[in-house]
Formats: structure tokens, sequence, C-alpha cells
């Protein structure tokens, strides 16, 4: 069964090679037929699929429902914008800063999960993320409050630049992403979500596996975030907020979740939300959040696997899988 | 500080706090009895209080016909939610597609009813017990209200053939079914029962607070508290539970300052999460399955 | 497999990335040319991103209204050009950059800030790059990191604001109370969400040596406010300053009121307590209350031109009185209008030019209907954007009361409850 499921998907690369030569190339020509907006959007795009592969490694692959996944990101974001801002230290110094903030968090979270599991572990991240956004507001004289900091202006990159990095970033996280879903840690990762208590009767130690998949993922969304902060060019306690929670979510499960190719196929829809945005009149402007619900709704419940269940469906007959993979309640 | 503003303090916490503990009962028993996690549950607190407030002060429908609209709406509602997206047992699915319906409901809200705050304008009586010491009328209304609603729920429960097959279908689900309970009907029952205690609550919180679209985080965020307190399924101890918040919530800000009362809040809360995550009361493991 | 497919990606990235960075410096030099072909008669537009949806959308239909208006005033036209306003929907930070970037896209490069000023910090930064000339009401005290030719804060900048709030709290102390700076005990109550405000106010108290008696900042999702007010009951202080919006202003004044609790003097900072909604409680408990704002439309005539045409206009074309956030937006259009003035119509699509007028601007107090001046210093933040008045609640209307060129009424300190 298991490897008969592996040989499909040997076989699916084949087509899934030329559309990601298709992807890549036309991701190379945004910046020389886009203009700003375009090479914009791109951009949000590349970081929804840097946070989208976070999140499925955690939820995909290891099997913890991350539901706050913005508190890493948020964490990235202030790292960066304090050491540089307030500190004036080089960027490497705040992308270093918010990759430790992010990795002593990690480790809070991976330890939590690691002792709770279902609900109770769930409603452990939203009390740590509400704690963390109140702190973001109240601690001022560090964090800027509400209003944020203002990044010092010769940190200013034009928009071709950053569009770059975010490509770079963006295929760099995927080929992380692919390397360990095929790698050892990965079979573990996937061996303690589909049965931790078979796992840990042969020896595996669920904690350090489980603080393990958290650091690396809470890793990735913290580049996500110190880029963002680079982009936006300063922060904003905004970048904790439940929405973008909700929006990572959506591109992994509206691409498939586990798969490598999932917050690519997902991240279409950030770039049809901006596109829509345009497009409508201003006051419609609610209905783009409903249409994200909705769509999210309907893929759950249909679809849990995504558009890419749908593209293999209609090669490939699909089994009757159900939610399995976010499955969270053990 | 004389020990009077204290005893001041602590009735306003126990009062406010029996208001929580009736909010977060409606959730404990959808996650603990049931075993359906809704997330939308604060936003639909924060819908039936915009209601609340459009049907009473805005369209002016007498208060008796407001709340048997209401109520059908909630049932209603809850019957919808139940049969089209909450009909599985997974929590995951549960947890996403009810917060995707939250989403929906605030942004409805923000469509129809505008983003602003709203407010019922209504001044609380207070009733003096000393000179110094004195309690908010509704406050005390909406606290034995609230008592009453849950021990005529706990009664429904128990007494009503109802309620005894909620219970059966709730602790053995195919051995109900052997005795001719339709388990699925059962529990759209039960479901669209939770949303009317939802609906009560929103009414009793619309006479006590100011409403805005983001309101249900709060109350979502106290909820999850109150539950893990006293334990998820336990609906009796919420109560209690939501006293001691209430109490604890009140203390914070007045012993330690007003800037600390989320990190502490929230902070203990991890900590009982991860100390004693069958709550504060219970030792045993099959709490989930107590009503 | 795996690594073939990694192989061929990577190669493809670089090929590519190289054709890009040949074709880059042609794309920049397509957006000048597409600027510059839309010249003469057309219309010339400014660009406001305001909160249309979302939370804020009472303020940002404010700004709105208030740019509309100024147009209409203006005749639509200066020295025979066409003017025209152009909105779109900034709901957060995030939006708010992406409709920037599809405005400019869509040729628009003089901008003024909407409600919230939002994504103001992000737009300081990178204007220059894009010559979009930019006029900012955005308060933030480190909004301007450096020098710029076509990012300008025209608006007040926040520690006037609440570095001001406390003078005027000496003042009154000082005139009314017979309490010397010294001697004067000062009740601070504040969201967290306004920390940023707050913050300057404090450094005020400490310079002028006013004792701060108690300092609560509480969560912005705080309900219940009996701890606070019991608290403030059982303080010894003579002027009470809540920060407030609305969220938690109208819950914090109707239990003050329910318990049968008087504060000695309250001057609210701003944002909430000179606006309308705060009328709405009632004169049980407006009246009496002093509010340090932003100037308001409510002003006296003769202080400020066309304060009294704009306010009469407003609400005849809204149905509302204008807040002070009208006002604002009002106030920033006619700035620049000043500034359009000054260059031929035919030059003001080269916003290098029009960035130049707006720097030499030299508008004196009174010469606009918001009161301010304009004067640039060298970081581009207007220094005539610092007097800020002092209103009473008096039988339901907002009565300026300091400072004396500007008041319509004396204050009555202190107020006796009827």
């Amino acid at each position: 069964m298991r490897s008969d499921n592996l040989l499909r998907r040997e076989r699916l690369l084949h087509p899934l090679t030329a559309v990601s030569l298709a992807l890549v190339i036309l991701a190379a020509f945004v910046p020389i037929f886009g203009d700003r907006l375009m090479m914009n959007i791109a951009i949000m795009a590349m970081i929804y699929i840097i946070l989208g592969h976070s999140w499925n490694l955690l939820t995909g692959l290891a099997g913890m429902f991350s539901i706050t996944h913005a508190l890493f990101f948020g964490l990235g974001v202030y790292g960066m914008s304090i050491s540089v801002a307030k500190f004036h230290l080089p960027i490497i110094a705040g992308l270093l800063v918010g990759l430790l903030i992010n990795i002593v968090m990690s480790a809070i979270v991976g330890m939590i999960g690691s002792k709770l599991s279902g609900l109770y572990f769930v409603m452990a991240q939203v009390g740590l993320s509400q704690t963390i956004y109140t702190l973001s507001i109240q601690l001022f004289p560090l964090t800027g409050g509400v209003t944020g900091l203002s990044m010092p202006r010769e940190y200013l990159m034009d928009k071709s630049t950053l569009y770059w990095i975010a490509l770079i970033l963006a295929i760099l996280t995927t080929l992380a992403f692919a390397f360990i879903r095929k790698s050892r840690m990965g079979t573990m990762f996937v061996a303690l979500k589909e049965n931790p208590d078979l796992s840990l009767s042969l020896g595996s130690n669920v904690g350090k596996w489980r603080i393990m998949a958290t650091v690396m993922s809470a890793s990735m969304a913290s580049l996500a975030g110190s880029f963002y902060a680079l982009f936006m060019m300063s922060n904003n306690p905004e970048v904790f907020s439940m929405v973008i929670s909700l929006k990572i979510i959506i591109v992994v499960i509206v691409g498939g979740i586990g798969s490598v190719w999932g917050p690519i196929v997902g991240s279409s829809l950030v770039v049809m939300d901006e596109l829509i945005r345009g497009i409508m009149p201003t006051t419609m402007a609610p209905f783009s959040v409903i249409i994200y619900a909705l769509v999210l709704i309907i893929m759950a419940i249909r679809h849990p696997e995504g558009l890419i269940s749908i593209g293999r469906s209609i090669g490939l007959k699909l089994e009757g899988k159900s939610m399995k993979k976010v499955s969270i309640s053990k | 500080m004389g020990i009077d503003t204290f005893i001041n303090i602590i009735l306003n916490g126990i009062l406010i706090g029996g208001v929580y503990g009736l909010v977060a009962s409606a959730f404990t028993f959808q996650a603990g009895a049931l075993q359906i996690v809704n997330f939308s549950y604060g936003s639909s607190t924060m819908l039936a209080m915009y209601l609340t407030f459009f049907l009473i002060k805005e369209w002016n429908i007498p208060i008796v016909f407001a709340v048997v609209i209401l109520f059908a709406l909630f049932f209603t509602i809850g019957w919808i939610m139940r049969r089209t997206i909450l009909n599985n047992t997974n929590h995951g699915t549960q947890i996403l597609t009810t917060m995707a319906v939250e989403l929906v409901i605030i942004n409805l809200v923000i469509i129809f009813f505008t983003g602003f705050p709203r407010d019922m304008a209504i001044f609380e009586k207070r009733i003096n017990i000393t000179d110094t010491i004195s309690v908010g009328l509704t406050q005390l209304i909406c606290f034995f209200l609230a008592a009453a609603v849950l021990v005529s729920f706990h009664l429904f429960l128990n007494k009503t053939w109802a309620g005894m097959s909620i219970r059966a279908v709730v602790q053995k689900k195919e051995i109900a079914n052997i005795m001719g309970i339709n388990s699925e009907r059962i529990m759209d029952l039960a479901f669209s029962i939770s949303y009317l205690i939802i609906a009560i609550a929103g009414i009793m919180l619309m006479t006590m607070f100011q409403v805005e679209p983001h309101f249900g985080n709060y109350m979502m965020t106290i909820s999850f508290l109150v539950c893990v307190t006293a334990g998820i399924g336990n609906m009796g101890g919420s109560f209690l539970s939501g006293i001691i918040i209430g109490i604890l919530s009140a203390l914070i800000t007045t012993l330690l300052g007003a800037q600390f009362h989320d990190p502490v809040l929230f902070g203990l809360f991890v900590l009982i999460l991860l100390v004693r995550p069958n709550g504060l009361f219970n030792s045993s493991k099959r709490i989930a399955r107590q009503i | 497999m795996l690594k073939k497919t990694i192989g061929t990606i990577l190669s493809t990235f670089l090929l590519a990335s190289t054709l890009a960075g040949c074709a880059s410096s042609s794309s920049s030099a397509k957006d000048e040319s597409s600027s510059s072909s839309s010249k003469g008669s057309e219309p010339f537009k400014i660009s406001m991103i305001t909160p249309l949806t979302g939370n804020n959308t009472f303020g940002g239909n404010e700004f709105k209204n208030g740019a509309e208006l100024a147009i209409e005033h203006l005749g639509g036209e200066i020295n025979g050009r066409k003017i025209e306003m152009e909105f779109a929907d900034g709901p957060d930070q995030n939006a708010t950059l992406s409709e920037f970037e599809r405005l400019y896209n869509k040729g628009s490069r003089v901008f003024v800030s909407g409600y919230g000023s939002g994504a103001d910090r992000t737009f300081a930064t990178m204007v220059d790059e894009m010559q979009v000339l930019y006029l900012s009401l955005a308060w933030d005290k480190d909004l301007i990191q450096g020098k710029s030719d076509y990012f300008y804060r025209v608006g007040a900048n926040v520690v006037d604001f609440s570095s001001g709030a406390m003078d005027q709290a000496v003042s009154v102390g000082e005139k009314y109370l017979g309490k010397d700076a010294k001697d004067l005990k000062v009740a601070v109550v504040y969201t967290s969400n306004f920390e940023h405000i707050v913050e300057p106010f404090k450094e005020r108290a400490k310079k002028l040596g006013v004792k701060l008696a108690l300092v609560e900042a509480y969560p912005n999702d705080t309900k219940d406010f009996v701890p606070i007010i019991t608290k403030l009951k059982n303080t010894d202080y003579d002027i009470l300053v809540p920060f407030q919006g609305v969220t938690d202003g109208t819950p914090f004044q109707k239990k003050m009121h329910e318990l049968k609790y008087t504060p000695p003097l309250t001057i609210g900072a701003g944002i909430y307590y000179d606006t309308p909604v705060f009328s709405n409680l009632g004169n049980d408990i407006t009246d009496g209350i002093l509010s340090q704002s932003y100037v308001t439309p409510f002003i006296n005539e003769e202080a400020a031109k066309g304060s009294k045409k704009f306010r009469e206009d407003y609400k005849k074309k809204y149905g509302h009185d204008p807040l002070t956030h009208a006002l604002q937006a009002y106030g920033i259009v006619n700035v620049l209008a000043k500034a359009l003035e000054s260059v031929d119509p035919a030059k003001w699509d080269d916003t290098k030019e029009l960035a130049a007028a707006v720097k030499k601007l030299d508008i004196d107090y009174g010469e606009l209907p918001w009161y301010w001046g304009v004067s640039f210093d060298k970081n581009n933040s207007n220094t005539k954007a610092d007097k800020f008045i002092l209103g009473q609640w008096n039988n339901g209307s907002l009565e300026t009361v300091f400072p004396d060129n500007l008041k319509t009424k004396d204050p009555i300190i202190p107020w006796e409850k009827k």
C-alpha cells in the first residue's frame, strides 16, 4: 500500500517537473515584463509559499496542528526590526536574532506539543500567541507599540532585488522541505504522526522529534518574517494576527497538505486575492475574506488533500482518504 | 485600600465571572460532551449581541418577540452548522471550518452592521449593601439568570427524554442506536440547544458590555481559560471556575496593575494546561464523557 | 529523480536571473515614459488610500468626505486644470501598500494620507525612490528617518500633542486649581494601544516635576473597568487624563457614572473625548469634561479662514457635524492646493517640481480652515502644526476654551454638577 503510493508519486514527478520548470521560468520573467504591482503580488505569494512550507512541515509531516503559525512569522519580523531599527545591528544580525527568538519560542511550543495533544495543544498555542501579541503592544520602548518601528532608510531595497531574494528564499525552503520529507527525519515525523504509540514503543524519542520539527518549522517562518520586515520597512502587531495564520493554513489546504507542491499551488489564491482586490469596488473588500473562508470550508470538507489531490484524481483514481493527514485528535 | 474596596472588587468579579461561566459552559458542552470543537464560538456570541442590539434598539421589536426571533435564529444556525460542516468527528477539520465560519460571521457583521461599537445605553442601577459596598443590579440579575439556565439545562439533560437520549448518544453511540435512538438527529438537537445557550449568553452580555466585531476573541479566550480550569466537559465546574477567573482577573488588575492582566492570566492558563490538563477539579481522564 | 529536478530548477533559475538582470534596467525606463505620457490637460489626480472597510470605516469615510468637500470648494480646478480625488480602500497595512502600488501603476504620483495613516512608515522610506509626492498626516515621533524630497509630514506629531496635553493640565492647575506644577498630581488611564502617545506625556511630566499619582495601562480588550475605577477612587489626585478610544472610553465613562464617581477634573486627551460618540453618552456624563484635541471645526470664526463655511457645507452635504478628522483631510488637500497654485499646471506631473513647491510653502496660522500654518523643517516635518485646543463640553456641545484667540467660551472650572 505504502510503496504503491510512493510509486505513484514518482510517476507524477514527470509532469510536475515540467510544471515546476514553467513556474520558475515564469517567475524569473516577472521583473522583466511585470511592473511594481506584479512584483509586489509575486513577493506576497513567495512569502506565503515559505510560510506554507513551514506550516506544512509542522502540521502536514509532523502532525502537530499549528493554529497560530503567525506567531513564528511575527517573531521573525520583530527580531529583524528591533535589532536593526533599535540597536542598529546589521541585517544579518537581525536575521539571527529573529531565528534565536524563534528557536526559543518553538522549543517552548514543541515542549508543550510533546506533552499535550489535540485540542489542548491548540488552546495552549492560542494562549501563548495572545500573550506575545499583548507584549508586543505593551513593551513600547522595545517594540514601538501599535505604530511599530521604522527601519533605517539605507536598508531600502528596490522591488526587483526584494523579488529575487523572495524567490531564492522560496526555492530554498521548497528544496529544504522536499529534502526533509524524503529524509529519515521526514519518515520519523510521519511515523510519529500516524502512530505515536507504536513509534514510542519502537524506541524513538517522541518529544525530541516533535521539538525538532517545531524548531525547523519556526526557523522557516522566521526567515519569511525577517524578509517581510525588510519588505515593509516597519513592524506592526498585525503580523501576529489570526488572519495571517488562517491564510497560511488556507494556502496549504487549498494546495494539498503534506505535499511539496501544496503551498506553491495554494499561493495562487494569494495572487488571485490581490488581483481581484484591484478590480472590485472598494466597498466589496470584506467579501474577499468571506470568499477565502468559504474556500477553506469547502476544501477542508470535500478535498482535505487539496487541489493536488483533485489533479491526481483526474489521472489516477483517488482512494477514499479522509482528513487523516491533519488529524490532531488522538 | 480598605477592606470594603476589596469586597466590592471581589463581588464584582464573582458576578461577572458567573456570566463568563455561562458563556463558557456552551463551549465546554460542545467540546466535551459532543466532541465538537467550535472555534466560531466567540463570534457566534458576538453575533447574538449585535442581533440583540439591532432587534431591540434599531428595529424596535418588543423584547419578547426579539428573544423568540433570536432563539429561533440561533437554533437554526446551530442545526445548519451541525448538518453541513460539523457532521464529522475530526477535530482538525472542525477547527478549520469553524475558524472559517468565524471569519464569515465577523465580515458579515461588518458589512451589515458596520464595525462601529454598539451599546444599549442602559445605565445600571447599583444596590447598596452598606454605604461603601454595592453591586450592579443588571450584573446580579445576569448572575442568577446564568445559574438558573445552567441548572435547568442540567435538569433537561437528566430528567427529560430528549436530554437522556442526548446523554445516551454521548456515552455510547452504538448502543443508543440499537435502542432505537436516531443518534445523528439527537446530536443535531444537542448542538442546536447549545446554540440557544449562546443566544442567552449574548443577550446577557449585551446588557452589560459594549459590542464590536472582535468582541468574540475575548469571549473565546475567556471560554478557553474557564474550560481548561474546570476540565473540558465539566459544566458545573465551568460555572465555578468562571467565578474564580472573574475574581482573579479583578485582583490582578487591582494588585499588580492593569498592564499585567493579560500576560499573567494567559501565562497561568498555559501553566494549568501543562500541569493539570484535565482541570483543577478533576484527576480522572474520563471527564470528557461527563456532562 | 529529485536531484535531477533540483538541478534543472536551479540551472533554469540561474539562466533566467541573468536574463532578468539585463532587462531590469529597461523596465524602470519604461515606467518613467508612461508617467510622462499623461500630460497636459488631463485631470490632475490626488490619491487617498483610507479604510473604507474594516474596523476604521467610520474615520475612513470622514477623511473621504473631507477631501471630497475640499475639491468641491476649490471648484474642481486650479489655474484652469481640473483636479479630482481618487480613493482606494486600505483596511490594513498590507492592503494599503498593495493599493498604493496599484494606483502608482495606474499613473498616480501624488498621494495624501488616509485615516490612521496605516502604511505611512513604509511610504516614508520608499517614495523618494519612486518619485511620488506624499503628504502625510501620520503623527509617529520617528516617522521620518532622514532627509527626503518627496515625503512631507503636514499634520501634527505625537510628541507635540501629548506633551501639549501635559502643558494644558499644568496651566489649568495653575489658573483654576491654584496649584504649581510641583504640587499637581495627575492620574493617567489609557489602553496599551496608546503607549506611544502617553510616553511623551510621561516624559513631559517628569521634566515639569508633575507627580503621576496613578498610571494604569490596561489591555485593549478590557471589558470590566470596575477595578480600575476603584483604584482611582482610592487615589489622591487633581486631574484625570484618560487616553481612550471608542471601544474603551464609552464603557469606562458609563461605569464611572454608574458607580457615581466623578473625578475632580477630567482632561481627555483627544481621540475619543472630542467626538459625537462621546457626547451621545448624555450631558450628565459629558458636561464639564475638558478635552485637548487637534483644531476642530468649532473654533472662533474669525480665527481661521473658511472654517465656518466648511462646517456648514459639511453638515449640509453629509448630514452630520464634521469631526476633526474630516477637517484634517480637508486641510491637507488645501495645503496641496496652495502648492499647486504656485506651479504652472502643465508642470504638475513633474513631481520633483511640485515637491519643491510644497517645500517652499510658508503659510501663517489662521490662513487655512484648519488654523495650522505650514512651514517645513529640514526633515520635512511641519513646524506650524503645533497648536492644540482645549475644549469643554457644555450642554452637549464642545466649546473651545483655550487658547484665547480661538476660544468661543470661557472655561468653567470647577464644574458644578446639577
